[in-house]
């Protein structure tokens, strides 16, 4: 047993040598510069995105019109679900063999950031790709500053209140734009005590992160986490939105937590009570409509997010829906932002990708499909109703996933009555702070 | 115990030629397992973004998962619960479904096939969507218990019972632990059955004193296999309930995954995933140090 | 015979069928329970969306019956067809080689004394405790050295050298069962070791080497995740891989497709499961030889 133990130690110990020799990664090591590539030599690119069929059929065939446009270059399309996307994406920039040209998630854009130059900035690729049509000011919010830009928004997407006009119609709630949160609180009572199995409302867990941090910028103007970590709110605010949350439950505005807890990390297509019309208003952003829509065998509807009286700010998100970014690592960035400058503002492109990524971000492109009536009505309306109270953007910080984890798990404690509004406030600050620390 | 048939010197040739036999798996394990386990090793000391150089920490991640994490000691007790529940529940049913299959009836490949399927669904994305309905307030099974009288369970949304439904789902998917102990009845001699018939042994005595002191070997497997898996699960609650309700399916499994990929705290995830595996160690080590006195061997124990 | 004994064996043949048929009533039962799921997904392979997610009824109010077709056609010029061709691509090599290396090894472990065999052993063990989330970066650092990333290698490489280590733990356990004494008496005999396990041994290990063969088989079939860091080319995509494709919640999912493309996916392994547990009853008996 002794000399079996002696035994392990050294081969753990040569082991230990190897992984330090062979190991050491190098994928920060980034050549940043980009050359120009001789229009004859063969160039092959890969391209990753996520998405259902219709975002790779029309991507396919858009990558298919650059082809035969550009006969020197082959682009290879890596897709697959949004779920497992970003995993692989962090392992891929981890083993530096993540593809030419990659699609990232607005919000995944702060973390990789904070993680090193893995994308090459937009701001010097402008002799390739035309940005006169894109809101770089609107794009640098999410994705990056004055001095570096990650990548180039390709949809816009904002939030706002999908509801169910049969069902609004049958309960005399009449849907407008300038709802409060007094609003809701009086629908909800309204439906539920015409009948008890029925809600006004459904959130989702995502929902409820989002409901607090915007409530707490209605209240004050300010983040919840400020630029330089600091807590931009007090406890006040935070016991007045976490009271908020347990009135909602309290007047059944939103089913009771246990039963909505099962359909918490799918969006309305999936959840039967949304498709039985059990409830009647699901607060989404603009890009989910198409999915629900397509679930769902009623008529829809749009309507703006409710503000408080007396708001600070607007609160309401509207946010980029996916970068295109460049790879740093790429040898021909050159060309891969000549894809990206086509698939943004290319006329022929844009047709066929149409929607596929949202309301284009691009407003010539926005524009040409709005003429072609490529754009669902509701999509587009969502959008604008939500541009017209576009509030404070959310920060790096408060996009931080295990922050956002932390807002929903004190949210839950409420809803589930196991905390009150003040020791959940109390919990969750004293938390929050530890966490800061962790993040920085 | 000790095998004295050998001679020294067939000792020293079989030894020889015993390092043959297990060349692959050490060319293996050096070429393909051992520097991914000493590299997350290395990491658990590190502050690992996966990206970033990492950047030595010391004790820190071990620190601050003992003391600073307010999810990791329930995670922790979670975890052990579930362990408590699948892994018993798991051998018990497949034991019991095993034996039964094991008997000359008819259309009995069409049974066994049948029983399998949920393993080979796996983790399918159906399995998810199918969960929820069997055990929403209103599901299906609510609904079959009401026939009985049975008052409305909240099976996945109360915090004290979604983790006993997730471990349902786990038995449920017993089909590999069934094809285990059909393998391994299989082995046992039919007439070391018959004889104890003979002498009048009854149904019960018989699978007590004969079916499963045979099949110890076979159950020790299963059991340490069940319960390193179950200490890892990952699936069940990422597919059912997200580590919900308030936390309280938060598997450790789930935890690790979310510090490492979405999170990015790679080296705390390692640290964690150390300390998991210590645990598992131990309770491995003592299924082990216990098994002489509960499993048999044709080998006479000498290993 | 008088009436007291016909009345008995009438008795005792009325027990038996009793029991027999509570048998099949509870095998029956809990059958419906085992196939229930599958049935589900095949009628929502017919459904529309809004069916699969508002009604747990199995049989389809509207029925869509594009699903197979159009599942199958799959996204740009890249079909079903081909995604099951991956997979038998990638899981036939892994599982051949995983039932060749283990067994060996298996039977190193089992059969022989030497120096370090614990301590080996439990590293055996050791490899199958710690989690995949935290060694996937680092083991996909070791195949992108090797130049095996977006192939198949990474599966069945490793599969060669014994890396599957529940496999030879599980045949060590079954080799462990099989009396010594056969090995003994073909020592006697003559038998050098690598005939006592090719003539002795590995017969008596039928049942359980079908098992490995249906795990390994079915495990790999159904492997989502190690694909998914591997392998990046739609082109050499596998099936796990294709049937999450296209689910992204921002746009229309075509369930009845994913659903009908699951249904077909299972088949395989259902086949494979079904054909090869005869083996389960009819592998051979340790007692014909030992006799």
């Amino acid at each position: 047993m002794k000399k079996s133990f002696i035994f392990l130690i050294i081969i753990l110990i040569a082991a230990a040598g190897f992984a330090f020799a062979g190991g050491s990664s190098d994928a920060n090591a980034a050549s940043g510069a980009i050359t120009t590539t001789d229009p004859n030599e063969k160039v092959t690119l890969r391209f990753s995105w996520w998405g259902s069929t219709t975002r790779h059929q029309a991507t396919l065939e858009a990558i298919e019109l650059y082809e035969s446009r550009h006969p020197n270059v082959t682009i290879e399309g890596e897709y697959g679900a949004f779920d497992d996307f970003y995993q692989k994406l962090l392992t891929q920039l981890a083993g530096g063999t993540a593809p030419d040209i990659i699609t990232v998630d607005y919000k995944w854009v702060a973390d990789l950031m904070n993680q090193g130059t893995h994308f090459i900035n937009m701001y010097d690729l402008t002799d390739y790709i035309d940005m006169t049509n894109i809101d770089l000011d609107f794009a640098k919010i999410y994705g990056g500053n004055d001095e570096y830009l990650i990548g180039l928004p390709v949809g816009v997407n904002g939030m706002g209140y999908l509801y169910n006009a049969e069902f609004m119609e049958k309960y005399g709630i009449e849907p407008s734009d300038d709802w409060t949160w007094q609003d809701v609180i009086e629908n909800g009572k309204k439906v539920n005590s015409a009948d008890s199995s029925k809600y006004l409302m459904y959130m989702n867990s995502q929902h409820w992160g989002f409901l607090v941090k915007t409530l707490l910028k209605q209240l004050t103007g300010s983040t919840l986490i400020l630029d330089d970590y600091t807590i931009g709110v007090s406890r006040d605010d935070i016991v007045k939105v976490f009271s908020f949350v347990k009135e909602l439950v309290d007047t059944k505005t939103v089913p009771p937590f246990n039963e909505g807890v099962l359909y918490e990390n799918v969006y309305a297509d999936q959840n039967p009570n949304w498709l039985n019309q059990n409830f009647g208003i699901f607060p989404t952003s603009s890009s989910l409509i198409p999915g629900i829509d397509n679930a769902s065998d009623f008529e829809l509807g749009s309507m703006r997010f409710p503000i408080m009286e007396n708001a600070v700010d607007p609160g309401i998100l509207v946010t980029p829906s996916m970068f295109l970014t460049v790879y740093n690592r790429s040898e021909h960035a050159d060309v891969a932002a000549d894809f990206i400058n086509f698939m943004l503002n290319d006329p022929e492109a844009i047709a066929i990708l149409k929607d596929t990524r949202g309301i284009p971000c691009n407003s010539a492109a926005n524009q040409q499909l709005v003429e072609s009536g490529d754009i669902p009505q509701i999509v587009s309306d969502m959008v604008s109703q939500s541009l017209t109270a576009v509030g404070l953007a959310e920060n790096g910080p408060s996009l931080n996933t295990e922050v956002v984890a932390l807002i929903e798990d004190y949210v839950h404690e409420v809803g589930f009555y196991e905390l009150t509004p003040e020791e959940a406030a109390d919990e969750f600050l004293a938390e929050l702070e530890s966490l800061i620390e962790t993040i920085k | 115990m000790k095998n004295i048939k050998n001679t020294s010197l067939k000792e020293v040739e079989n030894q020889k030629i015993a390092y043959i036999y297990i060349l692959p798996w050490i060319i293996g394990f050096l070429a393909f397992q051992l520097y991914p386990f000493i590299a997350s090793f290395v990491y658990s000391f590190t502050d690992f973004s996966i990206l970033k150089p990492m950047e030595f920490v010391g004790l820190d991640n071990y620190r601050r998962m003992f003391t600073g994490d307010r999810l990791f000691w329930k995670s922790v007790k979670a975890t052990f619960l579930y362990v408590l529940i699948a892994v018993p529940g798991k051998l018990i049913f497949a034991l019991i479904i095993a034996v039964i299959l094991n008997m000359k009836i008819r259309f009995i490949n069409f049974f066994r096939t049948v029983y399998y399927l949920p393993s080979i669904l796996g983790g399918s994305v159906a399995i998810s969507i199918l969960w929820k309905f069997l055990f929403a307030k209103d599901g299906t099974v609510n609904a079959a218990l009401s026939v009985l009288h049975i008052p409305a369970i909240d099976w996945l949304g109360s915090q004290h019972l979604a983790l006993a439904t997730m471990g349902l789902l786990v038995v449920w998917q017993f089909g590999s632990s069934m094809v285990l102990f059909l393998a391994g009845l299989k082995n046992i001699p039919a007439e070391l059955i018959e004889a104890a018939r003979v002498d009048g042994a009854g149904r019960l005595r018989v699978f007590f004193r004969i079916t499963l002191p045979m099949l110890s070997p076979v159950i020790f497997f299963n059991l340490i296999m069940q319960m390193i898996n179950a200490f890892k699960e990952f699936n069940s609650p990422y597919l059912i309930t997200q580590g919900g309700p308030l936390n309280s399916t938060y598997l450790y499994g789930m935890m690790l995954y979310e510090n490492a990929f979405s999170y990015l705290k790679m080296g705390y995830a390692s640290a964690q995933s150390w300390f998991l595996f210590f645990i598992i160690m131990i309770f491995t080590a003592l299924a082990f140090k216990s098994s002489p006195y509960w499993t048999f061997y044709e080998d006479g124990g000498d290993f | 015979m008088n009436n007291d004994t016909l009345k008995r064996l009438q008795h005792s043949r009325i027990r038996r069928i009793t029991r027999k048929g509570i048998t099949y009533l509870f095998l029956i039962l809990l059958g419906i329970i085992m196939i229930y799921p599958l049935l589900w997904i095949v009628s929502a392979s017919f459904k529309t969306n809004n069916e699969i997610f508002s009604s747990l009824s199995l049989i389809p109010k509207v029925v869509l019956l594009d699903g197979y077709s159009k599942g199958w056609a799959g996204v740009g010029q890249n079909s079903f067809g081909l995604f099951f061709a991956n997979t038998f691509k990638m899981v036939v090599p892994t599982v051949f080689f995983t039932v060749i290396s283990s067994l060996l090894v298996a039977y190193g472990f089992a059969r022989f004394k030497f120096r370090f065999k614990k301590a080996l052993f439990a590293l055996v063990i050791a490899s199958l405790m710690l989690p995949n989330e935290v060694i996937i970066i680092p083991r996909y650092m070791v195949f992108n050295k090797l130049g095996w990333l977006n192939t198949y290698l990474p599966f069945i490489i490793p599969a060669a050298f014994a890396t599957y280590s529940f496999f030879i733990f599980m045949l060590v356990q079954y080799i462990r069962s099989i009396p010594r004494e056969l090995d003994e008496s073909a020592r006697i005999d003559g038998c050098g070791s690598f005939p006592i396990l090719t003539k002795i041994i590995t017969p008596l290990c039928v049942p359980s080497l079908i098992s490995v063969t249906i795990f390994q088989f079915v495990w790999r079939w159904n492997d989502f995740i190690n694909p998914l860091i591997y392998i990046s080319s739609v082109k050499h995509y596998v099936l796990s891989l294709a049937l999450r494709m296209s689910l992204d919640v921002t746009d229309t999912i075509a369930w009845n497709q994913t659903m009908a493309m699951s249904v077909l996916s299972m088949v395989p392994p259902v086949l494979l499961f079904f054909f090869t547990q005869k083996f389960f009853v009819e592998g051979i008996s340790t007692s014909g030889l030992k006799g």
